[in-house]
């Protein structure tokens, strides 16, 4: 026991000293084993820090261009820039949906009779049988300013007038006898022969265009007896929107110039048909409900089918034009209307055979003869309210959407 | 083991603090040089101690600065509608320029062209080609009496009537004479004219075309008296297409049948001719006749479909089969669009509309149009090429008519040589001599005629005032051929006959003689026995044929027959319609072929007639 008692303190630090290298392994190992995966812990959360700091990150495309790629991010998404992003987008849907509307409001056209479509009572139906051919006159007459050569009568009608307000009062009657009849008809005669050029480059130096009397065609069903039913009143004004923008993209060529001076110098004829480009059956891909697809080249060269968007009509029309101002009248059919030419068909124009005809073309610049197929585009937003139900159901349009659509 | 005992009893304390400070050099080195729970931040290594302390120093105060940052990179929204409507506008775009000249440089018969070419004035053409002295040469007649098919060229489709009409059967006495016009002289001519321009001048190569623009014909009748009549020009066939020669110095009705003719050299030159009925056939002066019903016939390879024509040279057959084929076609179509649509605006030559698929016009595979509802309701489709139908909004169309233009396969330009359109002489040269023909169809029967020909051809230098010495020589449309030789003699059938066919039992003054007349009518020929006595006209009537000889019954009589005392020869002087007197005689019938042939033709024509059920009556 002396020992021990002796080397009390030895043993006592010997004991203790058993007991750490024992703790060292147990509890001990286990601690430091939990206090390295919390220490690894804190190293991956580290990491997703830096990988949050340091992400990619894309800024919203606000183009509207497809083709257009996205820009980075260089700062982290704080609340406010995350905000913005949506506010942008936001902004962009709003201006696609903006232009829709200012391209409808561009297209969107009125009814020659206001509540004549989509389902007409008979006192619509009778006014626009009244009205209809009015209003294509004041498009020939009134936008186009339109002219024509004079014919026999005119010249006729004119040459009487001169004889009357000039020269039927130079004859001088004596006794009862005209004394110089011959010599004033001679005079007549002289001046006489001069009323038809007269004439002509009058026509020519006041008219806006020259204008064939068949180039503006009317609906048959209207012009008829009776009251016009629904889907020709619709056909009918379809042609009369067409007809309505060509006669003032030519007025817009031409602005207030003269036959004489103006590039479009002749409307031989506007061909048209109240028909949709349609590329399938309602319900099928390219049919005239479906989403706009692919372009359909083998129907036209813009490949523009009718869809749930819009309608595509096509068009021939023939001109007589300033060959150097061409380009300028192609481009006023597109000219805040949705009309494109499609194919130009360019022949020369002899103004010397013209002028036989009694069309003054004036000018020193070449002139060409235009056969263009073209394309008009008619937006469903503002078409369909006024489809006729039987139209709608062709073309497969509910006749009451559900809502949002 | 004692020692070891002592030793430790001796030194128990230095052993004990031994192991504890190399114990304690353990712990230095376990937990102080090297700890236990270490990690990698970054670059960094840190210890358990301080590994919060450098993430929150680190990265939370990066991200704290990052989040609280406030400014936003731009994302500017274009004004997109209103670049819309700028672009609709067209807003600072200019227009764009045609490259200079460049009408300038398109090919047109024009007074500029040759203008600008020879803007100096320094060469005119001194003459015109003379093509005066070269005639067409005579090929060949043939003629015959048909009973055509003639369709109503006059038909219009319309809401009360939008079918044509089945073609009329009318009699046609008629001839075809066909000429070859020797291209060389002309080849000739035009080198005389055109070899003249100096080298380098750039005048275009369009100032030496030229075209047929018509065929002059004039016939001569054979009189009574063996002379020939005074020479009567030819028109065209109804069923051709023509138009009016213009006016001499109208320039613009000229140019008109400059640009018509350059689209109908074929109708010019090789007009077609109508479909038979009956009666003789129509074949092309040269070509050989069809053999006659039963003669064997030589192998054909391939069955004619007249949907696909050969490209060969048709037959008269052929051609005509074409023709119907084209025509029942073209009301077919009519048909189906107007019961698709029965208020549809005027027809137009295309094939029924539809989009979205790929079919040939005309093909007759195409299926039904998928908005065949849609046209009931007043929305239409597209053709199939997707343009837009000729149309030119009121009244019926007045330029399709299925009748019209008789020329289902005009000529057959690779072996007829027949132009396109405008040509050089040297090009044309190429094929050979070019071969025409043309028609008569307004001869009497039993006359006897013929004719000779020119052609027209259009003065090269017509509208080129600029580059002729004389401008009359530019005014001039038209240079002529010389006059063909006159054709060989071409003689009409008669159209009636008739005979006495028996003498009368006992001649009394009021006797009584039959004649039998034989009529050539709609291609057949019809049999009528009338009863006539000395004064009568010869005539018989049948529900819609006449059977007018023109000649009246003078008188009967009997006469001996020349070495036989006991028979007697019946004869009947019959005056003509000219007043001369002749004789017929039941004894000249015997041995008279024509009377038997047409005795033939008209029983086998009865007989047909009687096979032919005929039609209820309601």
């Amino acid at each position: 026991m002396d020992i021990v008692k002796k080397n009390i303190v030895s043993i006592i630090f010997g004991v203790v000293a058993l007991v750490a290298m024992i703790a060292s392994i147990w509890p001990l190992g286990s601690w430091n084993a939990d206090l390295d995966k919390k220490v690894q812990e804190r190293s991956r959360v580290a990491s997703q820090l830096d990988t949050m700091l340091r992400r990619s990150r894309k800024l919203p495309i606000v183009a509207l261009d497809p083709n257009q790629s996205q820009k980075e991010l260089t700062k982290f998404p704080s609340e406010q820039i995350i905000e913005s992003g949506r506010a942008a987008r936001t902004k962009l849907q709003e201006e696609s949906a903006r232009i829709l509307d200012v391209a409808v409001e561009m297209n969107k056209h009125d009814l020659i009779v206001p509540g004549s479509l989509p389902a007409p009572y008979q006192t619509e139906q009778y006014r626009f049988r009244e009205e209809y051919k009015p209003a294509v006159d004041r498009l020939i007459n009134d936008v186009l300013r339109a002219g024509a050569p004079p014919n026999a009568e005119d010249i006729r009608l004119a040459q009487q007038k001169l004889w009357q307000e000039k020269y039927a009062n130079q004859i001088i009657v004596i006794n009862g006898v005209a004394t110089n009849s011959q010599e004033v008809k001679a005079a007549f005669d002289a001046e006489a022969a001069t009323v038809p050029a007269k004439l002509r480059a009058q026509v020519a130096m006041t008219r806006g265009v020259y204008v064939n009397p068949d180039a503006f065609g009317l609906h048959p069903g209207i012009t008829g007896a009776g009251a016009p039913p629904a889907t020709s009143i619709w056909e009918a004004q379809l042609l009369y929107w067409i007809q309505h923008d060509v006669a003032h993209a030519i007025a817009d060529a031409n602005g207030a110039a003269p036959i004489a001076q103006a590039p479009v110098k002749h409307l031989i004829r506007l061909n048209l048909q109240p028909l949709f480009v349609v590329g399938g059956k309602p319900g099928e891909p390219n049919g005239p409900n479906s989403d706009p697809g692919p372009p359909l080249t083998n129907l036209s060269p813009t490949g523009r089918v009718s869809n749930r968007l819009y309608d595509v009509i096509n068009f021939k029309i023939q001109l007589i034009v300033d060959a150097a101002r061409m380009p300028e009248v192609l481009r006023a059919f597109s000219h805040d209307r949705f009309m494109n030419v499609t194919v130009v068909e360019v022949a020369t124009v002899d103004p010397a055979v013209e002028a036989t005809r009694g069309f003054m073309y004036g000018g020193g610049s070449p002139l060409v003869k235009i056969d263009a197929q073209c394309e008009a585009i008619l937006f469903r937003k503002w078409t369909a309210p006024l489809m006729p139900k039987p139209v709608k159901t062709a073309l497969g349009i509910p006749e009451n959407p559900p809502p949002g659509a | 083991m004692q020692k070891v005992v002592t030793f430790l009893e001796q030194h128990v304390q230095w052993v004990a603090l031994g192991i504890g400070a190399v114990w304690l050099l353990y712990m230095v080195y376990g937990f102080v040089l090297t700890p236990p729970a270490t990690t990698h931040v970054g670059n960094n290594q840190l210890s358990a101690g301080n590994v919060d302390t450098y993430i929150a120093d680190h990265q939370v105060q990066t991200l704290q600065t990052a989040m609280q940052d406030t400014k936003s990179p731009p994302m500017e929204i274009p004004q997109y509608a209103q670049d819309f409507k700028n672009k609709m506008d067209y807003r600072n775009e200019p227009v764009p320029e045609l490259f200079a000249g460049a009408f300038r440089k398109l090919p047109m018969a024009s007074l500029k062209v040759t203008a600008e070419a020879n803007s100096q004035g320094r060469f005119k053409f001194a003459n015109l080609p003379d093509i005066q002295a070269i005639a067409p040469r005579f090929l060949d007649a043939v003629s015959g009496r048909m009973a055509a098919l003639v369709p109503a060229l006059d038909w219009r489709a319309n809401a009360a009537n939008p079918n044509p009409p089945p073609p009329q059967v009318v009699d046609k006495y008629f001839a075809t004479l066909g000429y070859s016009l020797p291209m060389k002289p002309i080849v000739e001519a035009w080198n005389a004219v055109f070899s003249t321009i100096p080298a380098g001048l750039p005048i275009p190569p369009q100032v030496r075309m030229t075209q047929f623009l018509a065929v002059d014909v004039v016939r001569e009748e054979l009189g009574e008296d063996g002379v020939w009549g005074k020479p009567t020009p030819i028109k065209p066939l109804s069923i051709t297409p023509a138009q009016p020669w213009p006016a001499s110095g109208n320039r613009a009705d000229e140019l008109n049948y400059i640009n018509w003719s350059s689209q109908h050299q074929a109708d010019i030159l090789t007009p077609a001719f109508y479909q038979k009925h009956a009666g003789d056939d129509w074949r092309i002066p040269g070509a050989a006749a069809a053999p006659p019903t039963g003669t064997a016939t030589p192998a054909v390879e391939v069955p004619f479909d007249p949907a696909n024509p050969p490209r060969r040279p048709l037959t008269p057959q052929e051609r005509q089969a074409v023709m119907q084929y084209r025509q029942q076609q073209e009301a077919e179509q009519l048909r189906i669009r107007r019961e698709a649509n029965p208020r549809r605006r005027p027809p137009a030559p295309t094939g029924p509309k539809r989009g979205g698929e790929q079919f040939a016009p005309g093909d007759p595979a195409r299926p039904e149009s998928p908005l065949a509802q849609a046209r009931g309701a007043g929305i239409f489709v597209p053709p199939d090429d997707g343009m837009m139908p000729e149309w030119r909004g009121a009244g019926p169309g007045p330029e399709w008519n299925p009748n019209a233009g008789g020329n289902p396969n005009p000529g057959a330009p690779g072996a007829l040589n027949t132009p396109q359109g405008a040509f050089s002489p040297e090009q044309l040269a190429g094929g050979g001599d070019v071969m025409f023909w043309f028609h008569d169809d307004a001869l009497e029967p039993g006359k006897t005629y013929r004719y000779k020909a020119r052609v027209r051809l259009k003065n090269p230098l017509w509208g080129q005032r600029l580059l002729v010495q004389d401008r009359a020589m530019a005014d001039r449309l038209a240079l002529d051929s010389g006059w063909s030789e006159w054709s060989t003699a071409v003689t009409m059938p008669r159209d009636i006959h008739f005979y006495m066919a028996a003498a009368p039992f006992g001649l009394r003054n009021d006797a009584k003689i039959k004649i039998d007349i034989f009529k050539w009518h709609k291609g057949v020929t019809h049999q009528k026995t009338v009863q006539v006595s000395p004064g009568d006209l010869i005539v018989g009537a049948d529900d819609e044929i006449a059977y007018d000889t023109g000649y009246t019954v003078v008188d009967i009589r009997e006469l001996p027959k020349p070495g036989n005392d006991f028979s007697k020869r019946i004869e009947v002087l019959v005056a003509g319609p000219d007043g001369r007197i002749t004789t017929i005689s039941p004894d000249d019938v015997a041995g008279d072929e024509m009377y038997k042939r047409l005795r033939n033709e008209a029983a086998a024509a009865q007989t047909a007639a009687a096979a032919t059920p005929a039609t209820p009556r309601r």
